[in-house]
């Protein structure tokens, strides 16, 4: 069992259902997610990517609450209030880059944000080099490769430095190098301590490498609580 | 007669005769400013309805796509009825004006560019809505975007709404009088002129007329063809 107290840091879901169409596609009733790295795993349909939805404030509640520190992310209608969904950095699935170059595309939330160009800047080129994508960045955003546009996608919600980080599927596509320069960000921000990061993913071998708590997903539930692999 | 009736309108064309360009004039000012005006409204409005889904939603849809077969006298009798005389508008005083005109014009517009800003927002990708918002937007940021992203799309809506009103009689002749060299455009030229028999300025207003109507279109098609590419 995890250490549910400590810094305090924590994502909880209480008795969160969601309704897609007529049906219940997700039904979770308690799910705490503290500091640190943790991976949801399970087959297709599973509803991976729901729960990372719904922390995000970006699916209807039928029911329940997402909580962060106690107090309440989202509940009822998507999508949440604004100032609580910043706190909240999401990479999807497919992500969609808006057209612009790739350096407009990581810098957009920070200028959501009203970020001044010379922070932004600060900000977002060691990202860039760090993640290979320097070379990139006044290319146009549409005209990357799969990998590039998940890179630049994984900028955009880094940069941002959120509480929580979700990210969906995120190695699909990732070479061998990306994907340990990734291992080695997430694992460097969860030993900050103050950070929730959480991986959909059915890769196994990446929670093993990330040493994250593990928590399976089926037909819309949560099986098991968080374990450790060995 | 034919022939000789081309022969000299394709004379007045090039010669630049004021007979022809002076119509013209109207007829690009009047429509130019009647489809920005209609745009401020309805691409903001198509934007709204086109993200949301409120119960009701699809009746609002269905009455707007009704109203693109809005007959162009029907408008015109409204805002007459508006601005003439008698009418609760009448101390405007605007009827046969090209202000009165741009009224009506504004008023054809409208359903057309909403109807095709509904259109394309509906088939843009959901994903752009959905992105803006996980990167800490508001409501109103995530739906610019959407609208900016499906930017070719919404420019074809504004060429569809300018060649709907380019091209009318009705509001031009009812609200604008076809008064020479004041409100007389293209349309209300051609039907004036070929009833006197001055056969060849019909046919050289004719010819910018489908000179620009095939224009429009092309970029119509154009731009909705850009506008349903996805990444
Ligand atoms: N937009 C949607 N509309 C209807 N059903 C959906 C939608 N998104 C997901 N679902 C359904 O919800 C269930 C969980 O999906 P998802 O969370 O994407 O699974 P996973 O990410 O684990 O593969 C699936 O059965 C899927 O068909
Ligand atoms: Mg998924």
């Amino acid at each position: 069992m995890q250490q549910a107290a400590g810094n305090g840091t924590m994502l909880s879901l209480r008795d969160v259902r969601i309704v897609r169409g007529e049906r219940t596609v997700l039904s979770v009733e308690k799910l705490d997610l503290a500091a640190g790295i943790h991976v949801l795993e399970g087959p297709n349909g599973a509803g991976k990517s729901t729960v990372l939805l719904a922390a995000a404030g970006l699916v209807d509640l039928a029911a329940g609450q997402v909580l962060l520190d106690g107090t309440v992310l989202h509940d009822g209608m998507a999508p949440a209030p604004v100032e609580r969904r910043r706190r909240i950095a999401l990479v999807f699935q497919d992500p969609y880059l808006m057209s612009g170059t790739v350096r407009e595309a990581v810098e957009i939330g920070l200028k959501i944000r009203r970020v001044g160009s010379q922070e932004r800047r600060t900000r977002v080129d060691p990202l860039l080099e760090r993640l290979g994508l320097k070379h990139l960045a006044s290319k146009r955003s549409t005209k990357l490769s799969g990998g590039e546009r998940r890179k630049v996608a994984l900028a955009q919600a880094l940069v941002l430095d959120s509480q929580v980080l979700l990210l969906d599927e995120v190695t699909v596509n990732l070479d061998e190098a990306s994907k340990q320069t990734l291992i080695d960000i997430l694992r460097e921000r969860a030993g900050g301590g103050h950070q929730v990061i959480v991986i959909a993913s059915h890769d196994s071998e990446l929670a093993h490498r990330l040493d994250a708590r593990v928590h399976r997903l089926a037909g819309g539930r949560v099986l098991d609580d968080g374990v450790r692999r060995p | 007669m034919i022939l000789e009736g081309l022969r000299r309108a394709f004379e007045m064309l090039l010669s630049f005769d004021p007979q022809v360009w002076g119509p013209v004039r109207v007829s690009l000012e009047v429509s130019c400013v009647a489809t920005l005006l209609a745009a401020v409204a309805a691409i903001p409005l198509g934007v709204v309805i086109g993200l949301s889904r409120f119960a009701g939603r699809r009746i609002i849809v269905s009455v707007l796509n009704t109203m693109l077969a809005l007959p162009t006298v029907l408008v015109g009798l409204l805002v007459y009825g508006l601005i003439s005389r008698s009418g609760p508008l009448g101390a405007w005083d605007i009827l046969y004006t090209p202000t009165a005109m741009i009224i009506g014009q504004t008023i054809l517009a409208m359903p057309m560019i909403c109807a095709f800003t509904v259109a394309s927002v509906e088939r843009s990708d959901p994903r752009i809505r959905l992105s803006m918002l996980s990167l800490g937007a508001g409501r109103i940021k995530a739906s610019v975007a959407v609208a900016l992203e499906n930017r070719a799309a919404l420019a074809a809506a504004l060429a569809a709404g300018f060649g709907r009103v380019f091209s009318e009689v009705g509001v031009a002749m009812m609200l604008g009088g076809n008064i020479r060299g004041y409100t007389r455009n293209i349309t209300t030229g051609i039907a004036f002129e070929t009833g006197k028999g001055e056969f060849a300025l019909g046919v050289a207003l004719g010819t910018v007329l489908l000179v620009v109507a095939l224009a429009v279109n092309f970029a119509v098609g154009y731009w909705n063809y850009r506008g349903g590419r996805r990444q």
